[in-house]
């Protein structure tokens, strides 16, 4: 457990509510990514971001500090995004036509991303269905064990390594259908 | 081994348990194959991209915007603990009168019962013992039992409807 975290917590639960604001920023990057990789639109993932935060601070009671903090919010992320795709679903609204398809040019990633570095990459993971962008997000880019990640996702061990296989796979073949220089790639 | 055999291989072998050997047979006909040269640079690639996947910026005002949202969050029950809504007002002194009501309408039964019983021993009393000295089933004009009998009815009327009284309010 991140010590750093467990002292912010403590402070926070003996009532400094602006320790929390330490919390918010060393994970809202994070949580902000793997947001919008789920819901793939800005504003739902702003939306999601700050419900998954305000959860976890009403909540804290239920967080069991030996486990580290971030698997733990990012649960709370990943649920309120399938509540929201569902919901999403359920009033037959289209989803975001930018990063949907891999050939849709993704003019609000476009505006988000800081650089044109790691474009390419991320529209190929936000092309992935929804399974694998997510544990795509969770084992590479949050670091998460294999453990971590299915506990996030609530499946076994065995389905979040499936699911990471089949995208790599599909990442492999969504970039030699593309011709897109390997290079491009990995930089 | 076919092309496709190996390049699964080589797509799976981070998740799963294959033997070293066949892992290792798959990379060397990947890497010698010109079909499958391609495809293993793109698995590379992406493997090594993967860690180092950019993520959109967070809005700036992120922070606060939660902050905001949190001090909202410990208001809101703090603001319900100091302020009952009209509706729970309006419950409240609803729920009172007809607690009083119901009060009154005991008050009023034991009342009447008190004035009733007087009334009878008056009537003996007054009516009966001195005429006869004894009482041989005829009632004659004595103290009204009309007050009593009035007390009674309203005193019953009022118990009753502070008891069910409540239960005709629409619930919220």
């Amino acid at each position: 457990v991140n010590a750093a975290d467990r002292e912010v917590i403590r402070a926070v639960r003996r009532g400094d509510r602006e320790a929390f604001g330490l919390l918010v920023q060393r994970y809202q990057g994070r949580l902000f990514g793997l947001a919008f990789m789920i819901v793939r639109d800005q504003a739902g993932a702003e939306d999601v971001t700050q419900d998954a935060f305000v959860r976890a601070y009403t909540r804290l009671d239920h967080y069991d500090d030996r486990r580290p903090f971030y698997p733990w919010l990012a649960t709370i992320a990943v649920r309120l995004s399938q509540n929201r795709l569902r919901s999403r679903v359920a009033r037959r609204e289209d989803p975001p036509p930018d990063t949907t398809e891999p050939g849709v040019r993704p003019v609000a990633l476009d505006l988000l991303m800081d650089d044109e570095r790691g474009r390419a990459l991320w529209r190929a993971v936000a092309a992935l269905p929804s399974g694998e962008r997510t544990a795509v997000m969770l084992y590479y880019r949050d670091e998460l064990s294999i453990g971590d990640a299915a506990r996030v996702l609530g499946v076994t061990s065995g389905t979040v390594k499936t699911l990471l296989f089949r995208a790599r796979r599909h990442l492999r073949e969504h970039f030699e259908q593309t011709a897109i220089d390997p290079g491009e790639i990995r930089r | 081994m076919t092309c496709a055999h190996a390049l699964a291989l080589i797509d799976v072998a981070p998740f799963a348990d294959y033997p070293q050997a066949e892992v290792e047979a798959a990379w060397d006909h990947a890497r010698q194959c010109g079909a499958c040269r391609r495809s293993l640079d793109t698995a590379e690639a992406v493997a090594a991209g993967l860690p180092s996947l950019r993520a959109p910026a967070a809005a700036p005002d992120l922070t606060t915007a939660v902050l905001a949202r949190i001090a909202e969050a410990n208001a809101a029950p703090a603001r319900a603990r100091q302020a009952p809504t009209a509706a729970a007002r309006t419950a409240t002194r609803s729920d009172r009168w007809w607690g009083w009501a119901t009060s009154a309408g005991v008050v009023a039964v034991v009342v009447s019962a008190v004035l009733s019983k007087h009334s009878v021993d008056a009537w003996f009393t007054s009516v009966v013992t001195p005429r006869f000295g004894w009482f041989d089933g005829t009632l004659d004009a004595g103290p009204s039992m009309t007050t009593p009998m009035i007390l009674l009815a309203a005193g019953l009327t009022l118990y009753v409807s502070g008891l069910f009284g409540p239960l005709k309010r629409p619930h919220a």
